[in-house]
């Protein structure tokens, strides 16, 4: 209890010192003030564009998020499994993932236009890495005595990939979930900022360009709220999907 | 695989000890310039509690590797029923210090996992199941995951799953190794009474000195790396001798020590050698 009241306190500080300040000083235009925010916020939740940007945004986002995932397994699957591709590949996997993937935005934009493949593209090369890199890991992670204690039970090679190696797979990959989906969102964003007629990103760089400070704020909060929920629904999705990793605590722990 | 199925039933009908059930002939073992085993010749009758003791890091759990047809030894051979291991033997069951389970799956679905891969039905292993939790005692943790077990917990689980499949021969690589002296008590007490019933034959790896006597019918006790056979002690202990009154008994304290006497020259050459490395 303290502690909300702590934190509400500090938040109020934090408006009340931006509502006073910036006029004071005469920064209004470049800090706006949190009224003129909540009304330009309010503008836009009540007239439907936020959601209608934000819908887009998430569509983007998660559509990116399971495209990559998708491909990131697969090839993290492969690699795991044929340590000769793996070395084979290798050098030109860490260049690729040395990359930023926002540098390949403008090529994205050539090649697929400025419509929603394009930020969804983006999105997917950003999570690729990632999900590939926590799926080879799990595959890799299942030991040597694992695997043979399974081919002793008499599993054959294909049951071991579906009974060990892919949910081993998995698991890491639901471990690599939470950090997967706010990546995916920043890449939907940055490709909207860069060139777009729609999306969070797109409401975002209009508000700028038209020195819109306010309108900026207002996109800022609403992406931040986006990120929120997402953050939640991953979170849940998580538990809910990996019920072995939660009961970990119930246990008495020995060191 | 086929053919060693189809000589199972046959043996257990007939029981032929003159044909041991692991049998290995002058084998060694080299992993490239280090040599783990030198001419181990060693026969297990079907049905014995083997133990296989020698100084931490000789080279023991390689004759379990080698009988399990994970490794081929770099000389000689190794033999299951007479017949040479050249591939995974399906015959045996292994368990080592680590239970190997399956983060993800539940006790119960850990047990059932060599029933799956055999293709049982739902009823079948969900009945099969049933027996094994129960006979472990592990019927109120069937729904647990593994990460809720207490160390003691997971090792009967794990023990679960090897009956599960019902391997003729146990290769258990100091199972009980990481638990306290009490849980290792009533596991042995457990896994023994376990073999007894099933007549199964065990190799059971262990650098415990009691625990050998306390479990074994016969104890091989090896050389520092490489090892090879040093000796092999008949124990004189009852076949249904109670494991928590043992350590009272004057013949178990005679053997242990006798078995001290004969491991602690291995254990100063190791030593030597350089501990575990």
């Amino acid at each position: 209890m303290i502690v909300i009241l702590a934190r509400l306190a500090i938040l109020a500080t934090f408006l009340a010192a931006w509502q006073l300040l910036s006029p004071a000083f005469d920064l209004e235009f470049f800090l706006s003030t949190p009224a003129q925010v909540a009304v330009s916020f309010w503008a836009i939740a009540s007239n439907g564009s936020l959601f209608y940007h934000a819908g887009i945004t998430s569509f983007e986002a998660i559509s990116g998020f399971l495209l990559g995932g998708a491909l990131g397994m697969a090839v993290g699957l492969a690699f795991g499994r044929y340590p000769f591709l793996a070395e084979v590949m290798d050098p030109f996997v860490t260049t690729f993932y040395s990359l930023p993937k926002v540098a390949l935005a403008p090529l994205f934009i050539l090649w697929f236009g400025i419509g929603i493949d394009m930020k969804v593209i983006l999105a997917a090369s950003i999570v690729f890495f990632l999900v590939f890199l926590n799926t080879y890991t799990g595959v890799r992670q299942v030991s040597r005595e694992q695997l043979a204690i399974m081919r002793l039970m008499g599993a054959t090679e294909r049951q071991l990939v579906f009974t060990v190696i892919v949910p081993s797979a998995i698991s890491w990959v639901f471990a690599g979930l939470r950090l997967s989906v706010p990546y995916a969102l920043v890449g939907a964003i940055v490709a909207e900022i860069i060139a777009s007629n729609r999306g969070l990103g797109y409401l975002l760089s209009g508000a700028t360009t038209q020195f819109d400070t306010a309108g900026t704020f207002a996109a800022i909060i609403a992406i931040m709220i986006l990120a929120i929920v997402l953050n939640f629904l991953v979170k849940h999705l998580e538990i809910w999907l990996t019920p072995w990793r939660q009961s970990a605590p119930d246990r008495e722990i020995t060191v | 695989m086929q053919n060693i199925a189809k000589l199972a039933p046959a043996a257990e009908t007939l029981p032929d000890t003159s044909v041991p059930i692991v049998e290995f002939r002058n084998a060694s073992k080299s992993f490239g310039a280090m040599q783990v085993l030198q001419d181990v010749d060693l026969k297990i009758r079907p049905g014995e509690f083997v133990c296989l003791l020698g100084p931490s890091g000789c080279g023991k759990s390689t004759l379990l590797n080698l009988t399990a047809g994970l490794l081929q030894p770099s000389k000689g051979s190794a033999h299951y029923r007479g017949e040479k291991i050249t591939g995974i033997n399906v015959k045996t069951g292994y368990m080592t210090q680590n239970d190997h389970l399956l983060p993800w799956r539940t006790v119960r679905r850990n047990i059932a996992v060599p029933l799956e891969l055999a293709g049982w039905s739902k009823a079948d292993t969900r009945r099969r199941t049933d027996e094994l939790l129960k006979k472990v005692g592990l019927e109120a943790f069937a729904d647990s995951y593994p990460s809720q077990l207490s160390g003691g917990m997971r090792k009967r689980c794990a023990l679960a799953r090897i009956l599960a499949y019902d391997p003729e021969t146990l290769l258990l690589d100091e199972p009980f190794g990481a638990l306290d002296a009490q849980l290792r008590l009533l596991l042995q007490i457990e896994l023994r009474n376990i073999v007894r019933e099933s007549g199964k034959s065990v190799l059971f790896v262990t650098h415990d000195v009691d625990e050998a006597v306390a479990l074994a019918d016969r104890c091989v006790v090896f050389s520092a790396r490489p090892a090879s056979v040093r000796h092999v002690i008949n124990f004189d202990l009852p076949e249904d001798r109670d494991l928590k009154t043992l350590r009272y008994n004057p013949k178990y304290q005679e053997e242990c020590a006798r078995l001290w006497k004969l491991l602690t020259p291995e254990l100063d050459r190791q030593a030597a050698l350089g501990g575990k490395s």
